[in-house]
């Protein structure tokens, strides 16, 4: 059976619908709800989005592949962004990742063998005021050093 | 100095700054209701021209004279769109607003709207700003129960209906068009102007693109008056901004002060002067207005804050980000890692961008492994003069700049690299 969105993604979806002149705006809610409710987006949820909206396959997958903050692949139980950008550069963003990655064998990209923690890296997050910065699931947390860093998985690791 | 009581900051401290009980016991929506009760739309729009009000954001164009360029013959429907898309590096300060004034620009998107007669907007937010993203939605809940959004308002037949469009990372949809491409459901590879926005842009409707911190200032010059919000600033600028100051110095974050500032009393009597990652105390270069802007040297910091001072040194004043760097900071490694960010942030659209970013990113990586040749940097330059101006956006600009500004200023610390490659060798 082909993947489906649960009844309350489906009504997500109807209301939106009349907040935007055409299907085709609601691409990315689209692809953040099928993300929510699959943890990830899978090509089954590339074709159930494009069903769902009636645009082409190619224009959904064109624009998964393009945004970031889509996983292709289904993520560890805990997201970990690490900034690597001027900012948190200057302030030890290397040594945070180094230690954080040794901390879970892991090189960015990629999820811990518990499944609990995946890491990537990324841009400018907008949270230098608190450089080296990781954004933890929801929250921002920084200045980050590989002491407290250690201390981040160790909690996130339960 | 009554000149720099904070406007937008005020309230900062105050954990409830965010809820509209708070907002209303300040005066919130005070102006909003006045403006409609007593103003026509086109006399909103004179009001903010004449404030002299910038759009903060990165461009720095007259906010009221972009609502002006709305067509008043065209019949289709017109859009408001909050760029709420901040990802300029060094760039913090529209999070922070989100957070703790989220009805001030709820209440700036409604005299905006009425402004340009537009009955929808839509706030792009960046998916990464969740907690941001949470205000906003309560703050939107709040205004929609207390009928401000989507209802008619105080008996005029004026009514907005706010929709929040959350990012998905990319930093190239904080580029207006971009971002509209995006708001349309295509990935974000930003469009050729004209038209501009104002004419056809959100579904080939015409849209007004402003910044979260534009906007926040908007019922402030409605309340207080254009003359008042000019008078904080000089000739050809209004007010007041804030500038998120990180990097190498003492006290990083917001800043809220009159453009007239300048960069030295910013670094040292604000932002509690400079501390290097290894204790240096020494500045060596500042970078004003966002990584895409040239760099200045630490004898070039006697300068305004304002978009015309500081194009006037060669540099601008973008989105306001400030990143000191103190004499711990090697120059061809910073110029790595925001070559490398746009390379990795470039869209691809526009072959000089794509493959010149490229090109300088691998060079500079070179450079860095010990492997400099002769001509490397004259190479590096060339690039970044090819590429400026050949694209369609400004992100071929924003790579090229710093490049060229780094080696222009620092050209000895490329050269040391030369020179060590070559006694490796």
């Amino acid at each position: 059976m082909s993947l489906q969105f649960s009844p309350t993604v489906l009504q997500e979806i109807e209301a939106l619908k009349p907040q935007y002149p055409d299907l085709r705006a609601l691409m990315l809610p689209t692809l953040h709800l099928a993300q929510r409710e699959f943890g990830y987006v899978s090509e089954a949820a590339e074709i159930l989005v494009a069903e769902t909206l009636g645009v082409p396959l190619s224009d959904v997958h064109e624009a998964v592949t393009f945004y970031t903050l889509l996983h292709r692949q289904p993520p560890g139980e805990h997201v970990v962004y690490l900034c690597r950008t001027l900012s948190c550069w200057m302030r030890g963003a290397d040594q945070v990742r180094e230690q954080v990655c040794r901390r879970l064998g892991v090189r960015p990209g990629e999820t811990s063998a518990d499944g609990k923690v995946s890491v990537f890296e990324s841009e400018c997050l907008g949270a230098c005021e608190i450089a080296p910065v990781a954004l933890v699931d929801s929250d921002f947390v920084g200045p980050l050093d590989p002491g407290k860093a250690d201390q981040l998985i160790e909690k996130l690791r339960g | 100095m009554p000149k720099s009581q904070p406007i937008l900051t005020a309230y900062f401290d105050d954990p409830e700054s965010h809820t509209l009980a708070h907002y209303r016991r300040r005066g919130g929506y005070q102006a909003l209701e006045q403006a409609i009760r007593t103003l026509k739309p086109d006399q909103v729009t004179e009001t903010v021209k004449a404030s002299k009000l910038r759009g903060l954001g990165g461009a720095g164009f007259s906010t009221g004279m972009k609502w002006g360029f709305i067509p008043k013959d065209n019949p289709k429907p017109r859009y408001l769109v909050v760029n709420a898309d901040e990802g300029e590096p060094g760039t913090f300060k529209d999070k922070w607003l989100m957070l703790k004034e989220p009805h001030t620009l709820i209440e700036g998107m409604l005299i905006a709207s009425y402004a340009i007669g537009c009955r929808r907007a839509y706030i792009y937010i960046r998916g990464e700003y969740v907690r941001p993203l949470e205000r906003l939605k309560g703050a939107l809940e709040e205004a929609t129960a207390a009928g401000l959004v989507g209802a008619p308002l105080f008996g005029s037949d004026h009514r907005l209906d706010v929709t929040i469009h959350v990012g998905a990372g990319a930093y190239i949809c904080g580029e207006e068009t971009a971002l509209l491409t995006s708001l349309e459901g295509g990935k974000g590879f930003p469009k050729l102007k004209p038209p501009f926005p104002a004419v056809e842009g959100a579904f080939k409707c015409p849209t007004i693109v402003n910044n979260v911190e534009t906007l926040c200032y908007v019922p402030h010059i409605l309340q207080r008056g254009a003359e008042w919000f000019a008078a904080l600033g000089g000739e050809r600028f209004g007010g007041m901004r804030l500038f998120a100051v990180s990097g190498d110095v003492a006290a990083p974050g917001v800043y809220e002060l009159p453009l007239t500032v300048t960069l030295r009393e910013l670094l040292y009597q604000h932002a509690g002067g400079i501390r290097g990652g290894r204790g240096s105390t020494e500045l060596k270069a500042v970078i004003p207005g966002g990584s895409s802007a040239p760099i200045l040297t630490a004898a070039e910091i006697d300068v305004q804050m304002d978009f015309d001072s500081l194009a006037k040194a060669g540099t601008m004043g973008g989105s306001g980000a400030v990143i000191a760097l103190s004499t711990d900071v090697d120059i061809v490694e910073a110029l790595y890692n925001v070559t490398r960010f746009y390379h990795h942030e470039s869209c691809g659209q526009c072959t000089p961008c794509r493959e010149g970013t490229g090109w300088m990113d691998k060079l500079l990586a070179r450079t860095l492994r010990g492997g400099a040749r002769e001509g490397d940097f004259d190479n590096l330059v060339r690039i970044a003069r090819n590429i400026i101006g050949n694209t369609i956006c400004p992100l071929g600009d924003a790579a090229a700049l710093p490049v060229m500004s780094y080696v222009g200023k620092f050209r000895s610390e490329f050269d040391a690299y030369l020179q060590r490659a070559q006694g490796a060798a």
